[in-house]
This record gives C-alpha cells, structure tokens and sequence, in this order.
C-alpha cells in the first residue's frame, strides 16, 4: 500500500448529496457529526467539494433532476471512490418506488459500494457503513486505478 | 351562481365555499385582498370532466374558499396581479394538471417541479366527457 | 454601475442541506434579482395518495418531511378523522401535542444549530445539537425510532405511555431547558451573531401578510397568528399563547425560535403532568366521502391538507400545501438589495424544507 492510500484510509472525506430525500436520513448524517456520534474521530471531515471528496453519501430514491446532478458530482469525485446509499429509499426507492418523478434507488444511476437500510438510517449504522466504504475502497484501490 | 357542485350536499365538505365564474375570479379575489385576507394556496381537483380550482385564503385564521370550474382546456386568470406569491401554487397547478394560466408574472413553463423527462402533466386524469354531452 | 454575474447558488452548496438553485443576479456585491429552481426533490407525493389504501397514506405523508412528520402525520389524520367523523379520545389527542411538540423542538434546535453553521459560528453549532441529542433520545424512548416516529393513526395514536416513560421524558425535558438556559443567551447576545443578524432581510407585518408568510417568519413581523391557537388536538385544554415579535428580521425569526422552544417544553411538560386516562385509539369505520381542510401548525408554519374521498378506499385527492412553499415567495422581496454574504443567513431564516416544498 502507497504512502497516499494509508492516508486516505485515515482520513476519508465525505460529501453528503440529497437526491429527493425527506431530509430524516440527512439530518441523521448531520447528527453524526455532531459531539454525540462524533464521526470526525475516524478521521472522517464533512467537505462541500466533490473533487474534494473519497466517499460520496447520497440519500433519497433519486429524481430525475437529482440523478443529473447525481451523476455530475460522481464523475467529479477523484478515484479511488466510493458509494454509500443511505437510507431504504436509497437503497431500492422505499415508499417513494411508485412515484413518477423517482427512479427508485441510487444504484439505477452510479454503482454503490454499501447499502444502509432503515427509515430513516440510525447514526450508528451510518457510522458503520461508512467505515465499510473505506474498507472496501482499500481493497478495490488497484482495480479501480485500472492497474 | 355558477356551476353545479360535483359533491353531494349531504357529505362532509369544506365551509364558506364561494362559488364564482372566472370571469369575475380576479375581481372576487381583489376584493378579498382589500379586506385584508392572506392567500393560502390553491387546490385543483381533476374532476375527468372538469378541472376544480379551490381558492384558500385565511384572514384571522377564519378560511375563505373561492372555486371555480372550468373546462380543462379553458385557460384561467392567474391572481399574481394582486397576490404575488400565488405564482408558486399557480405554477404548480400547470405542471402537475396542466391547467392553463393567463398571464403569469413568474412562468416556469409546467417545468418547475415536473423534469423533462415526463412527456404529460402528471396528475391529469383522462378526459371522461363524451362529445355531445351538451354541456 | 457595477459589473452584472448571475451566479448559481446551488442545488449542491455545503451551507444547504438540501438541492435548492438559487439563480442569483449580482451587481457587484449586491443582490439584484433572485429566481428560485426547483423540482430536485419532486417526488410526486400527491399522486401517490391517491394509489395508496387510505390508511396506507399516513406512512407515505410522514415521509413528505423527515424534520416535521409527527405533524404531517397528524394532519393527515385529522383530515381522514373529519371524513370518517371519528372523534379520537382525549387521552391520544394529549399524547398527539407531546409527539408534536418534542418534533417541534427538535426542529427549532436543529434550525438555530444551522443558523450559527451559516454563519461559521460552529462550536455553537455543535453544542445546540448535543442538546437536540436529548430530544432526540426522549423521542426515541417514547416512540421506538428517531426521526420518523410514526406514532399517529386515523382515529388516534399506535402508542402509550407509561409512568416511567412519563417521568423519564420529563426529566430529560428538565435538563434540556437548563442547559438551553445556559446556551441560549449567546445566540441572543452575542455581539458577531447580532451583527450578521440584525436588521437583515427585514419584512413588515404587511408585507409579510401580503407574501402569505407563516409561521415563525409572520409571527417575527408582529403578526400574532398561530393555528394552535384554534386548538385542535389538546391545545385547546391546554391554553395556547402565540410568541409575537416585531423587528420582522432575522435576529426576530431566530428569537421567535429560541422563545418557541422554552414554550414548547412548557406544552409537553402540561400534557404530560395532566395525561387523561383511557384508551388511545378509536376505531375507524367505512370509507372517507366527502371534502375536508385541515391545518395545523408545523414547526416551520401553516400546514394545510386537502383531502377528498369518493367512497371507496383510494382517496380522490391529497393536496399538502407545506409552510416552505408559503415562504419562499418572501425571498424573493428579502434577498434584492442585500449583500451576497448574507445570502445564507437570509435564506436560512425562513428555515426552508425543500422536501416538504416540492413534496
């Protein structure tokens, strides 16, 4: 493992996107940043950039506006990277599959690395599956890189 | 006044319910508004044969209702000369039903909240008046 | 004459938790005309209503807001309970209010955590949400989760209280407001939090009126309207006030806020000490026919819904008009003339849910 990848396992950095959420999943997120859950002692820093960002947390059953803008910050986003679908509407579309306006669940439209089901997800299993991510994102460096 | 009710008297419904013509709409509206009321929103119901368009206002929280009913093809005046804010519920009708509005001070086009993907309004029920129906 | 940008503020902006654009015209640091998009998080709540079995729906509009669905819930309910003329006992409208009341402070705590982030005031930030912490944990003892609690259903509530619960929430509520006692001034006295919010984005008790604002916003211009002054559910046996400022600016939104969440430890305390006994739920019967209005006060304002049925079990129609969309139209008279730093504070102080906005 490179030097930059032991770093990056360290400090991962999240970027929060709501593709057409009820906020509940979001405001968890928030709250797992806050001194209760704490998620900034992994090492893990909340940032507004996606060219900034390792893991990408997406809430809500995607849009059809919030897949375009989905779509856009994931290609943005450097690799490694990965994808982190929080919430049951994120994961398969939850009470929100039969809209008309929602594609039902994130991984219609970029390829997700951990689910985290619950309505909304509880902060401790946030907490976990973002960890999992990172986890995961250390195994598939090499793949991703096209090595 | 105006057009028959498609619910049955004798079922729960709204109180203080103003039936009007769109023709006189704006000028009911405008004397709502120098009587101090605060303007709500406003609630279209797909009849199939008709659109129902519910005018909610509020004045020391007592509600006053206008409705009127046109035909779905009929365009309506909008009410943003004189309440602005209504341009968000007004644009909403016409994304989501399709309902014509004249003279809109903020219009999205029926693209404020329906993305291009979707071809048609929604919440527009089929048509269910035959021809010949006379009315 | 300064230089003209149109600059996007949004959908993805660290300082929204939300997809919100703002298509903001800038001469230079100034705000000329400000344009709202939306449709990021239109899901097509309204249709789905009318697909569902009625009593299916109360799961669906719980879900229109995450921060306030113990209101939509509620709201819901009403309206159905109006159609079915169910009267739920006194005992499930009391725990109604406490469910509502604890979502309501959550929220306000949440906004004014937020508020203090919009201005990079983020020890405050962190400190307002260890306390919405508590409530979070009340919440979660009470009702089984922790934002979507879903504890209301036509004819009553799903669940009961017991004494311990009873006396547990209330000492968390105790412990709440002492240490909101102790953290509240700095919000309202401290000299940098003054300077970003005084005399910002300032609307007068007509404009106000005239915009159609709700809630705390209308309240902040010295307009004194509040729906549980109407009391529905318990607020009528418990004695309603509403808390009226009259700067109209964002410092008099953040002060409604802050007093509103002391009044509303105060509401659940009542309820709580005054429990009726009895049963929670009465039993639905038939089909709704007919139309009915509800509105109740959300924590961000008026909440109406519209409900229709024909009777059958699908409903004919659910119209929700939520407090944001009300108060997104003041905005747009807020933010001309301002300067572009202020956008954040500004937009921030009508609490804006675009969830509940494009539903």
């Amino acid at each position: 493992m490179k030097l930059i990848d032991k770093a990056r396992m360290k400090s991962p950095w999240v970027l929060h996107y709501n593709s057409g959420s009820c906020n509940g999943c979001d405001i968890e997120i928030f709250s797992c940043l806050t001194p209760m859950y704490d998620l900034e002692r992994f090492g893990i820093v909340n940032v507004g950039n996606p060219k900034h960002a390792d893991v990408l947390l997406v809430t809500g059953p995607v849009t059809h506006r919030g897949a375009r803008v989905l779509r856009n910050l994931y290609e943005q986003m450097p690799s490694p990277k990965a994808v982190v679908a929080v919430g049951t509407c994120a994961c398969s579309g939850g009470v929100f599959s039969e809209c008309y306006n929602c594609l039902g669940g994130v991984d219609k439209v970029i390829p997700v690395d951990v689910y985290i089901p619950g309505c909304a997800a509880k902060p401790e299993a946030i907490i976990e599956g973002v960890l999992m991510a990172v986890e995961r994102m250390s195994e598939h460096t090499p793949l991703r890189r096209g090595k | 006044m105006g057009e028959a009710r498609t619910v049955h008297t004798e079922l729960p419904d709204i109180d203080n319910v103003q039936v009007v013509r769109k023709e006189e709409l704006l000028e009911r509206v405008a004397e709502l508004a120098s009587q101090g009321f605060r303007f709500i929103t406003t609630t279209c119901v797909d009849t199939g044969e008709q659109f129902e368009v519910y005018y909610h206002f509020d004045h020391q929280l007592q509600m006053s209702h206008l409705l009127v009913a046109v035909e779905k093809d009929d365009p309506i005046p909008s009410i943003t000369p004189i309440y602005f804010s209504a341009f968000v519920a007004e644009n909403e009708m016409k994304d989501l039903f399709g309902v014509k509005v004249d003279g809109l001070n903020v219009d999205y086009q029926g693209r404020m909240l329906v993305s291009d993907e979707l071809p048609s309004p929604p919440m527009r029920k089929p048509n269910t008046r035959r021809d010949g129906d006379g009315s | 004459m300064g230089v003209k940008t149109i600059l996007p503020f949004g959908p993805q902006h660290p300082v929204l938790p939300e997809p919100i654009q703002l298509r903001i015209t800038l001469e230079d640091e100034n705000i000329g005309q400000v344009l709202p998009a939306l449709g990021y998080v239109h899901r097509g709540i309204e249709k789905a209503g009318e697909k569902n079995d009625y009593p299916l729906n109360v799961y669906l509009v719980e879900r229109v807001c995450g921060i306030c669905s113990a209101t939509h819930g509620l709201a819901y309910c009403m309206a159905v309970e109006k159609l079915l003329a169910v009267e739920p006992p006194l005992r499930a409208n009391y725990l109604r209010v406490v469910w509502t009341e604890l979502h309501r402070l959550h929220s306000h705590l949440l906004w004014l955590g937020l508020l203090a982030d919009a201005f990079g005031f983020e020890s405050l930030f962190m400190q307002i949400w260890r306390i919405r912490e508590m409530v979070m944990d009340a919440l979660e003892k009470t009702a089984g989760n922790r934002v979507i609690i879903s504890v209301n259903t036509i004819g009553g509530v799903r669940r009961d209280l017991t004494e311990e619960q009873i006396e547990e929430t209330l000492r968390t509520l105790a412990e709440c407001e002492k240490q909101l006692n102790a953290i509240l001034p700095v919000i309202l006295e401290d000299y940098t939090v003054r300077k970003r919010t005084v005399g910002k984005g300032v609307l007068t008790a007509d404009q106000a009126l005239r915009l159609g604002a709700v809630g705390p916003v209308l309240r902040a211009s010295g307009v004194a309207q509040d729906l549980r002054m109407t009391g529905y559910a318990a607020y009528g046996e418990l004695g309603f006030e509403p808390i009226v400022e009259t700067a109209g600016d964002c410092y008099a939104r953040a002060v409604v806020r802050a007093r509103e969440c002391f009044q509303t430890i105060d509401l659940v305390r009542r309820a709580l000490q005054n429990l009726p006994e009895g049963d929670i739920l009465t039993k639905p019967r038939g089909n709704p026919n007919g139309r009915a209005i509800v509105r109740v006060e959300a924590p961000r304002g008026e909440l109406l819904y519209f409900v229709a049925g024909n009777g059958t079990k699908n409903l004919e129609r659910m119209r929700v008009r939520t407090p944001t969309l009300a108060n997104v139209p003041t905005l747009l008279e807020m933010l001309p003339g301002a300067e572009f730093a202020d956008v954040p504070v500004i937009t921030l102080s009508i609490d804006p849910c675009i969830s509940c906005t494009e539903r």
